[in-house]
């Protein structure tokens, strides 16, 4: 496994253990009224789950198991799919704040902004990394 | 492909199932007029008895492993995890609708238990996976 897919699903089990734990702490808070946890941190569940966990595990995977082309050389796309990994893991943190009523909701269209950039980054790499079978000359772009 | 994938691969299917045949009563009476209680339930579903545990079982599956360690201590954890994972998500369908409708005792005690099953599921699922994923 490459080490960039090894930093995409490793913090994809982070998001999902964190998210797992404001989940559990939401569902007892609406059943028991159990005051550690805050309505405000739902959008950070929500946030994490979809995007920090299944999203960014499905990347990493991906990563590590789509055809690899001939003549790709993988120094060329390591900066880009370092850039898609801290672009969505700042753009979840930061969206995730942006919905808390009580910080500006400015964060939350940044940090969307920044969760479709590392998408679009991502797949411009994962682009030409789908083939048919004897197919292998297609050139990765970044 | 081991036992427990293909528990956690038809498990799975069961819930993709059950989530849209509940997503079609609720847009049917009598669900209808509740279906604001029931949608919490509909997302859990899909997104982790449908998505998260496909992903569960194939991850078991085709994640690499280091040997006789993963070997021994996978099996234990990944059934705890298959049933604590189901039976969280099956005590939230059935707690969960009522907190929002008519709230019980029992409703409120069966949704701490969801809440425990389900992070205990992810915490076994955590322990497995985590050593597998590995650099070369």
């Amino acid at each position: 496994m490459p080490r960039v897919s090894v930093w995409y699903i490793r913090a994809a089990l982070v998001h999902l253990v964190s998210g797992a734990f404001l989940g559990a702490f939401y569902l007892t808070f609406k059943a028991v009224g159990w005051p550690g946890f805050a309505l405000s941190h739902l959008p950070v569940h929500q946030e994490q789950m979809l995007v920090g966990w299944l999203v960014q595990l499905v990347m990493g995977v991906a990563l590590w198991i789509l055809p690899r082309p001939a003549g790709w050389e993988p120094r060329r796309s390591a900066p880009a799919l370092w850039s898609v990994f801290v672009l969505l893991n700042a753009g979840v943190l930061v969206a995730a704040l942006g919905g808390d009523p009580a910080l500006p909701a400015s964060l939350a269209w940044i940090g969307r902004a920044a969760e479709a950039l590392a998408v679009v980054l991502f797949a411009l790499h994962a682009w030409n990394r789908q083939q048919p079978y004897r197919a292998r000359s297609r050139r990765v772009i970044v | 492909m081991p036992r427990l994938t293909r528990w956690f691969l038809r498990a799975a299917m069961v819930n993709l199932g059950l989530a849209f045949v509940l997503g079609l009563l609720t847009v049917l009476p009598p669900l209808a007029d509740e279906a604001a209680a029931w949608r919490p339930a509909y997302i859990h579903l899909i997104a982790l008895g449908w998505a998260t545990q496909m992903i569960f079982g194939v991850a078991y599956w085709m994640f690499p492993r280091r040997g006789p360690v993963d070997a021994q201590r996978a099996p234990r954890a990944g059934w705890l995890c298959f049933g604590a994972l189901n039976l969280g998500l099956l005590a939230r369908v059935a707690s969960e609708p009522l907190l929002a409708m008519r709230p019980t005792p029992a409703a409120q005690g069966l949704a701490v238990v969801a809440a425990v099953l389900q992070l205990t599921a992810v915490l076994a699922f955590t322990w497995i996976a985590w050593p597998r994923v590995l650099a070369r």
